[in-house]
């Protein structure tokens, strides 16, 4: 077994509670937005409509934009403004479920012996939307440079199809599978569970992930408590794959420090396109959906969702359809939503704090947090040069002169000093003792940087 | 639904609890052991020139920030610990107001005329301290002596600093001088100057929290041991041993507390070493050859004014970047 060594980054100590999972009660109205982190999605019914569970209710004509599907069957009540996880301005489809309607799957649903083109399909209709932040989706993150081919020859001639040939690092041959079944962040503990519990549907999702990228190399990272599991001796018997043990050092779930420390290789930015390496990572969620959705024509789209009471120390996992609201979980967990001071998704140091309860748990969201404590501020303090923050990032880098960059606009010497190379882990800003906002400074900056190519 | 009283803000949503004021907080926790080993070789009037340090250094803030309209951050510890290192190296006898005038013009000098708290690119305390030196020599250069009990007499063989020893009576004098009286500061001196351990002691404890570098004391150190061990084994008559001046006069704090004054290190690694490295040989350059009889305050204000050039060493990011179309 490997251990997975992470350069600088801060310890946590693990703390992991013994956690029950709970479904959730089925909620009556769901919420479906309708746009993730890879683009938008233009919505296939109106208000009013019918709908059945598992059909397609919104797509993109870009093929790296995953569909989206309902849950449940019912009518859609309405299409209300609502920010996407990562809190950009949109859309989002209401429905409502009722008894007379019958569900209608879409999806292809494949076996175990399927062709790689076949799973490439399999993965694209299941419209998988992932947590990390990948630039591609788990199909074209995947798939052998052959089968994608392939596929463009068979569909024929459309803007769908010609984008798809334009997808970068296309050609690129995928050499190594990682399979992530390391927690994302401290307090956080759904892939431990989900690997820890289902271990049978990983594997049967790696296999049609081997299949698909032709990967002569499988990796399977598993956080230090479950080195010894009958999990991971399952896994690894059955895939033949390597396993390598995480010392409890955060981030080393994260793409780019995982392929680092597991391949050696450094990943491109700003892109962040693991084909440029040949590795693609996919985590254990993702996989439990792939193996409900194509394999087991799965249509309840359920997730597992870490909740945390943040102030009080209290955490519960449980099981939601795609599309719950927030809202409907303080309910289900009997908490007063007026005395809520903040709201979380995405888990403490890599989420995004929300204000509309309407927003839902999807497959981008592993952690809610949920707060009704007095919340820490940053603030605009000068820097006092500690050190602190060079001390732990883990890209090296040096935080400090970044954020003040961003913060007097000089964002091409930004660049020089690796801004694009900042995976937003939060370290920096979580040690700094000026309480600096150092990853809101940094996203301001490439986000300037984003405008400014666009512009020229 | 939308709930306006629900906080927005950027990640991360979590906070380690450190601030300013609990960095320099825990700096003053580190200064106990050394005020208190000062306190035990040469009675309490070691606390005559902390204090009216720390009264200048408080007040010359407080009395800035206001005239200036700029909010008070004198809660923050910082001034307090400028007070409290500069009144450790200035000795009980001189007159109260030059500790005061010390401190006065070391915060308000390199600190607040160049911003505040982490702005000053020079050591608050070496310069109010260089400029009480430079101008009052003769006042300054006056030392107490530890308690008699400790069996130290006046017209013995050490009566002023080791350091000044060596200076003036040469590398046979010193070799009287027991290691045992350097590391616990049983000589005569100033109470930041002394006693070995208590310095290390604070040090550990600065270093062990993580609000202080390693590269730096470590580099300090290392560098002037290493440097002086060539020169005595090349003349053992002319240069005293490196053991010696490594458990002398300022070496100590200067690397646990003076070089690492927040604001005038380098941020990386190893501009940090060489930080660390340059201020250790300097000092030993300094007491080898120079007028002065330590070293260190002056080699760590030259490596101070090196430290922004030493941190545009580039620190390699992890990743590439792709040229973008
Ligand atoms: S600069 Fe970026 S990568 Fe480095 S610690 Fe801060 S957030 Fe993490
Ligand atoms: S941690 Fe904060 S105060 Fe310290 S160097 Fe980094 S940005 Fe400056």
């Amino acid at each position: 077994m490997k251990t997975i060594k992470v350069a600088k980054g801060l310890s946590f100590p693990v703390r992991q509670p013994a956690l029950a999972v709970r479904k959730v009660s089925p909620p009556r109205r769901l919420v479906y937005p309708t746009g993730n982190r890879w683009g938008w999605l233009y919505p296939e019914v109106k208000e009013g409509d019918a709908v059945g569970a598992g059909q397609v209710i919104a797509s993109s004509s870009l093929p790296y934009v995953p569909s989206l599907k309902t849950a449940i069957s019912g009518t859609v009540r309405e299409i209300i403004k609502l920010p996407t996880l990562q809190l950009r301005e949109g859309q989002a489809i209401v429905i409502e479920a009722a008894e007379d309607v019958s569900s209608v799957s879409q999806s292809v649903s494949i076996g175990e012996d399927a062709s790689p083109v076949e799973v490439f399909k399999a993965i694209m209709d299941a419209g998988i939307w992932e947590v990390d932040d990948y630039a591609l989706p788990l199909h074209l993150r995947v798939a052998a440079p052959e089968v994608i081919e392939e596929y463009i020859k068979e569909s024929g001639e459309s803007e769908f199809v010609e984008s798809l040939r334009n997808i970068p690092y296309r050609d690129r041959a995928i050499e190594t599978l990682i399979v992530n079944a390391l927690d994302r962040q401290p307090q956080s503990w759904v892939r431990s569970h989900i690997f820890a519990s289902d271990s049978d549907r990983i594997v049967a999702g790696v296999r049609l992930l081997q299949r698909l990228s032709g990967a002569k190399q499988t990796i399977v990272a598993v956080p230090s408590h479950l080195a010894d599991s009958e999990s991971t001796k399952k896994v690894m018997d059955a895939l033949k794959a390597e396993v390598a043990v995480s010392n409890g050092k955060y981030p080393a779930s994260l793409e780019p420090i995982l392929i680092l420390a597991l391949t050696g290789k450094e990943m491109v930015f700003p892109s962040k396109n693991s084909r440029e390496c040949g590795v693609a990572v996919v985590d254990v969620m993702a996989l439990e959906q792939l193996v409900k959705a194509v394999l087991e024509s799965n249509e309840d789209r359920e997730v597992t969702v870490q909740v945390n009471l943040s102030g009080r120390r209290e955490y519960h996992l449980l099981k939601c359809p795609v599309g719950t609201p927030v809202l409907h979980i303080i309910d289900h967990l009997a908490l007063n939503p007026d005395s809520l001071t903040k709201v979380v998704l995405g888990g403490d140091f890599l989420g995004y704090a929300h204000y509309d309860l309407d927003v839902p748990i999807t497959g981008e969201v592993d952690v809610l947090s949920l707060w009704d404590t007095e919340i820490f501020h940053y603030k605009h303090d000068p820097c006092i040069r500690c050190g602190f923050c060079v001390r732990v990032c883990p890209m090296n880098l040096v935080p400090a002169e970044i954020s003040m960059c961003c913060e007097y606009n000089r964002f091409e010497e930004a660049v020089g000093k690796g801004i694009y190379q900042c995976i937003e882990c939060g370290l920096c800003s979580y040690v700094c003792p000026s309480h600096r906002p150092m990853v809101q400074l940094i996203r301001h900056g490439k986000q300037e940087l984003e405008r400014a190519r666009e512009v020229s | 639904m939308k709930k306006p009283s629900l906080v927005i803000s950027p990640s991360p949503h979590v906070h380690s609890g450190w601030s300013v004021s609990r960095l320099y907080y825990e700096t003053l926790l580190a200064l106990l052991p050394v005020v208190l080993g000062g306190i035990y070789f040469f009675g309490f009037g070691v606390l005559k020139p902390i204090v009216f340090a720390v009264i200048g250094a408080v007040g010359a803030e407080v009395v800035w920030e206001k005239a200036i309209g700029r909010s008070v951050t004198v809660y923050d510890g910082s001034a307090v610990v400028t007070g409290v290192l500069l009144g450790l190296l200035v000795s009980p006898s001189v007159p109260w107001w030059i500790p005061l005038l010390g401190a006065v013009i070391g915060v308000l000098v390199p600190k607040h005329f160049f911003g505040g708290v982490g702005q000053n690119a020079f050591s608050t305390v070496l310069v109010g301290w260089a400029v009480v030196f430079v101008s009052y020599k003769a006042i300054m250069a006056n030392y107490p002596m530890p308690h008699p009990a400790f069996g130290m007499v006046a017209g013995g063989y050490v009566e002023y600093p080791p350091l000044e020893v060596l200076k003036w009576d040469g590398v046979d004098v010193i070799k009287d001088i027991p290691i045992k009286d350097l590391l616990l500061g049983n000589v005569p001196g100033t109470a930041g100057t002394t006693s070995v351990i208590a310095v290390f002691l604070g040090g550990l404890y600065l270093l062990l929290r993580g609000i202080i570098p390693w590269q730096v004391p470590v580099a300090y150190l290392g560098g002037a041991f290493l440097f002086q061990l060539v020169f005595w084994l090349i003349n053992p008559a002319r240069y005293a041993s490196p053991v010696f001046h490594i458990f002398t006069g300022w070496m100590f704090l200067g690397a646990f507390f003076l070089a690492t004054e927040k604001g005038t290190t380098p941020l990386k690694p190893l501009p940090m070493l060489l930080y660390g490295l340059g201020c250790g040989i300097l000092t030993m350059v300094i007491r080898n050859w120079g007028i002065y009889m330590d070293g260190v305050p002056f080699a760590v204000l030259l490596m101070n004014a090196l430290a922004p050039l030493l941190d545009r060493i580039k620190l390699e990011p992890r990743g590439r970047v792709e040229s973008l179309a």
